[in-house]
């Protein structure tokens, strides 16, 4: 435990140094990058002691002056399988920001960017591995303003000052549910805000629960991004220098997940609605999540978007897992946990790398609109090679991480259809449907993503001209992701068997009273199948060296040309005539109209001899569109005319305070009689 | 069976599979009065193509060439999961249909990739259709074959369903069972590049799919891209057929080896049967419009999530039944 005190404080530490030195922006961000390097390499030790090692859990425990309990801190194997994210991606990421930022001529801020980073880093250590209620929502809240700070980095850009606000607005109103939540739970336990109290909690009665579940759901789905709670999440994560929001989305909408299952875990056993809610909510991220993905031209909204539809498949195949509680059938409950956690840590490692490749790409074209891009594999090999690793990874394909943890979810989905009632079958039925129909769009998301940004030719001059040199520092964070995304489905069986304590963690509580009360072990989960992916995808592999040798040896004495794309014989084929990222996705979208509004403005070719001609389309987000903005305009009005009591005339106030003291007086003694 | 035999079944496919596109050519030919290309025709070819240089465009990339070669080898991969008559697939476990859709689609993939790295508006036009096609019909393939792994044993397994598919519970479940052989069939069209979805025939704008995709492509690239092609028409076709024709003849005749012959040999003839229907719809049907497309497959993924709501009672009776006899077992 000392090692991951002395983790957070080289975090926070580091920061603040380069905070100090921010005049010299190389010299800055090296000390922060070697701080957060240095942290993770501290808190790993730890983490990997419990969950492979041989202790359970490490506590720290010291009495502090604040209510409700003391300064608690705990390492059990949940915290430790959420802190390897919590450590590795952040790490990279600052090694990262230090050249991309030095790269953007901000250095006037540089030092500033790479402390918050670090203080996020260091927040979201203290989140996972907090055992008191005001600890945890403290370390939560200076997560959430560090993140908009970030967001705000380049505050003087409208769209950013824009994202920086709603997400700040977001995780506050987010937070607000938590407080009620941990309010409601240190109530129950007697005001004590220790976790390790809350998990004595009996006298819950199920309307209780209800009523936490409800707030868990809300509270942590905003920071997933669950939708309808996700608003807020796809300007933040476009706003912001990439290396930001490959922390928030790949790490930090984790917390979530981390939050929700600490939570669950004291409410007791779940009655199956809650799976069956969770499963509705996680599908509806997921399909609205990725039909929202592939409308984007940014690729950063698009990496964003699909943030929410990972979110929403980790959501629902803990769905899956609660709903086989209702066989009281645990190997199902630990398929789909399972499932859900190992999720947690592919997409981190995906969508790190997705985000962290993208801004390369910014630096070097200057924009990450699709439709401007193309060709993008000439100028950035590497960088190219990586985003296609990710965009297969993130899309489910074998050989890499996203196919195991996807086919646990779709072991558990089937599992559950064989094994339960009709009627809880269905929701298991459903799941598989779903998931199904979201891996394919999530292929048409990804083809795009890759396709038409590095691929084809460039379609505008700045995604021509010739870029600046691409230093190790911004490379090697996304080449060791790459190889993390291929090592974690290699390793798949492995990790399994090391999320099996982990799980056991999340459902102890909840599987049965007397399991709870002797330690029963868990039933373990069969690893054979994946073993046999193993198997296949290796020999898939294999298959692919050897006709890459056989294609070799063919053509090594031929002749091989080079010419011009076939263009059924137009001989000046031009980069503008290439399909655009709309009129890729232009099927698909219509297909799916009601969930995405394209709003399009068109000037049509007009007369014998038109002049002029545009079309200008673009694609809302339907919840901001139709609920939230004029949810909050109608907020705005009525605030607004509540102004006029605020006029600044001392001798009003006078009387508003007379007003109400009378008021208070007619009520008490109206009340007492 | 024995283990020497294990690597028959993907060897088998690996072989005929290029048999079967001869077929559906040499049909459609019949149909319009000419003579026909020979069975053999498309082994020429890809031997033709093997023996020949390239050329690329100056605006691809590494991908391009690397596009060929991931699908054909996805295919491969795939062979080794599929059994064919009593031939058993060497790899075999709880699961593998789902492997079997994601190779699939990693094939699918990489053709999309390669077609765009050409930066042509026609391949491009390709792409885009063939993307939306495959993620309707990704539903289909995979909620049919779940359908079918339910009623036949309970494992997620190929294997598990070409063993548990029998003439007896077509007899049993046959309503679920033909649900799922037609859901399969316009996912066996739609996936081969088929009409009514697809004209393998022609690259031209009204049909631009699968063949406007792999225009760029020639030498041995377009060899890999055509053996793909058919493995892949092997492979769903294995899958109807084990549905359709599940000749398990190990009862009747006693011999191993024998009976291992004839199912195989039955299997065989009705890979050939398949071929000849797919040649005779090609040739008395036309292409449905491309904005008719989607609802043919979305019909099939709901026909094929109907089977599998279908197939989640019979068991639950089978349990009735089962926890009433053994009632009744306990009071005598």
């Amino acid at each position: 435990m000392e090692l991951l005190l002395a983790a957070i404080v080289a975090l926070i530490g580091s920061g603040i140094v380069a905070w100090a030195l921010q005049r010299w922006p190389t010299v800055s961000t090296g000390i922060a990058a070697a701080g957060a390097l240095g942290a993770a390499v501290l808190g790993i030790i730890p983490a990997w002691n419990v969950l492979v090692g041989s202790c359970p859990t490490l506590v720290f425990s010291a009495a502090w002056p604040v209510p409700g309990g003391r300064l608690a801190l705990e390492l059990d194997p949940l915290s430790a399988w959420f802190l390897f994210p919590v450590l590795i991606v952040p790490a990279l990421a600052t090694i990262y920001a230090g050249e991309a930022l030095c790269f953007r001529q901000t250095q006037r801020r540089v030092g500033a960017a790479v402390f918050l980073l670090n203080l996020l880093t260091a927040a979201m250590v203290v989140v996972v591995v907090a055992r008191n209620g005001l600890l945890f929502l403290a370390a939560w809240e200076v997560a959430a303003v560090a993140a908009s700070l970030l967001i705000l980095f380049e505050h003087d850009r409208p769209a950013a000052q824009q994202a920086g606000w709603y997400s700040f607005v977001a995780a506050q109103l987010g937070a607000a549910f938590l407080f009620g939540l941990f309010a409601v739970l240190g109530q129950h336990a007697g005001g004590s805000l220790q976790f390790a109290d809350f998990a004595l909690i009996t006298n819950l009665t199920p309307a209780g629960a209800n009523v936490l579940f409800g707030l868990a759901l809300i509270g942590f789905g905003a920071k997933a991004g669950l939708i309808p709670f996700h608003s807020w999440l796809p300007p933040a994560y476009s706003a912001a220098c990439s290396h930001v929001p490959a922390v928030l989305s790949g790490v930090h909408s984790k917390l979530a997940v981390y939050g929700f299952l600490r939570v669950l875990s004291y409410l007791g056993p779940p009655p199956n609605w809650w799976g069956w809610v969770l499963i509705v909510i996680g599908l509806l991220s997921g399909l609205t999540g990725i039909v929202l993905a592939l409308a984007q031209s940014d690729l950063k909204k698009l990496l964003a978007y699909s943030s929410i539809e990972n979110l929403g498949i980790i959501f629902l195949s803990l769905g899956l897992g609660l709903l086989g509680l209702a066989k009281n059938d645990q190997t199902l409950l630990v398929l789909g946990f399972a499932g859900a956690l190992f999720h947690v840590w592919n997409h981190s490692l995906f969508k790190g790398l997705l985000f962290l490749a993208t801004g390369i790409v910014e630096l070097q074209a200057g924009t990450t609109n699709i439709n401007l891009l193309g060709g993008q594999i000439k100028r950035l090999p590497w960088t190219a090679g990586a985003f296609l690793i990710g965009s297969v990874s993130i899309c489910g394909l074998p050989p890499f991480n996203g196919f195991a943890s996807e086919f646990l979810i779709y072991l558990t989905a089937f599992d559950e259809e064989a094994h339960l009632s009709t009627s809880m079958a269905v929701p298991a039925l459903v799941a598989l449907g779903g998931l199904a129909l979201i891996s394919g769009l999530a292929a048409v998301a990804f083809t795009k993503a890759f396709g038409l940004t590095f691929l084809g030719a460039p379609r505008s001059a700045q995604a021509a001209a010739p870029g600046m040199r691409v230093g190790w520092r911004l490379r090697l964070p996304v080449l060791l992701l790459a190889i993390g995304c291929y090592a974690c489905g290699l390793l798949a069986p492995r990790i399994i068997k090391i999320l099996e304590p982990v799980v056991a963690v999340c459902i102890r509580e909840m599987a049965s009273p007397i399991a709870r009360s002797v330690n029963a072990p868990i039933s373990q989960i069969d690893i054979g199948p994946l073993q046999q992916v193993v198997v296949a995808t290796s020999g898939l592999i294999l298959i692919v060296l050897s006709l890459t040798a056989i294609r070799w040896i063919l053509l090594r004495r031929r002749e091989v040309g080079r010419t011009v794309t076939w263009d059924c014989g137009y001989a000046a084929p031009a980069a503008s005539m290439q399909y655009t990222g709309t009129s890729y996705v232009q099927p698909t979208t219509e297909l799916f109209g009601n969930l995405v509004p394209v709003s399009q403005i068109s000037e049509t070719p007009n007369g014998l001899f038109p002049t002029s001609a545009s079309l200008k389309s673009s694609v809302e987000d339907p919840y901001l569109v139709r609920f939230y903005q004029p949810v909050f305009k109608a907020c705005g009005w009525g605030l607004l005319k509540l102004r006029g009591l605020q006029n600044g005339q001392a001798n009003l106030y006078v009387l508003y305070v007379a007003v109400t003291l009378i008021a208070l007086l007619a009520w008490q003694l109206g009340w007492s009689r | 069976m024995k283990h020497g035999f294990r690597y028959l079944d993907p060897l088998l496919g690996l072989i005929l599979a290029p048999m079967l596109l001869g077929i559906i050519n040499r049909v459609k030919s019949w149909f319009g009065g000419r003579q026909g290309p020979p069975l053999m025709q498309v082994y020429f070819d890809i031997a033709k193509l093997l023996r020949k240089g390239a050329v690329y465009s100056e605006t691809t990339s590494w991908l391009f060439r690397a596009g060929p070669i991931v699908s054909l080898a996805a295919m491969m991969t795939a062979l080794f999961m599929v059994p064919f008559g009593n031939l058993q697939a060497p790899l075999s476990f709880s699961g593998d249909l789902i492997l079997l859709a994601y190779l699939l689609a990693l094939a699918r993939f990489f053709t999309v990739l390669a077609a765009l790295d050409t930066g042509s508006a026609f391949e491009g036009m390709g792409a885009s259709r063939e993307v939306q096609f495959s993620a309707l019909a990704e539903p289909a393939l995979i909620l049919g074959l779940a359908a079918v792994a339910r009623i036949s044993g309970g494992t997620l397994s190929l294997s598990g369903i070409h063993h548990g598919v029998t003439f007896s519970l077509w007899f049993q479940s046959g309503l679920i069972l033909s649900l799922v052989t037609a859901a399969l069939s316009v996912v066996f069209l739609c996936e081969n590049s088929r009409i009514p979805v697809d004209d393998p025939n022609t690259h031209l704008e009204l049909t631009m799919i699968h063949e406007v995709m792999v225009l760029d492509h020639n030498g041995p690239d377009l060899a890999f891209i055509t053996y793909g092609a058919a493995l892949k028409m092997w492979l769903l076709g294995a899958l109807l057929v084990s549905l359709v024709l599940p000749a398990h003849t190990h009862d009747l005749i006693p011999i191993d080896f024998i009976s291992t012959l004839v199912d195989t040999a039955i299997a065989l003839c009705g890979m050939f049967l398949l071929a000849i229907l797919t040649g005779i719809v090609e040739s008395r049907m036309a292409r449905v419009k491309m904005n008719r497309v989607p609802q043919l497959l979305i019909g099939a993924s709901a026909i094929a999530a109907l089977a599998l709501a279908l197939a989640v009672q019979p068991v639950k009776e089978k349990n009735g039944n089962r926890t009433h006899e053994t009632q009744v077992t306990y009071r005598n």
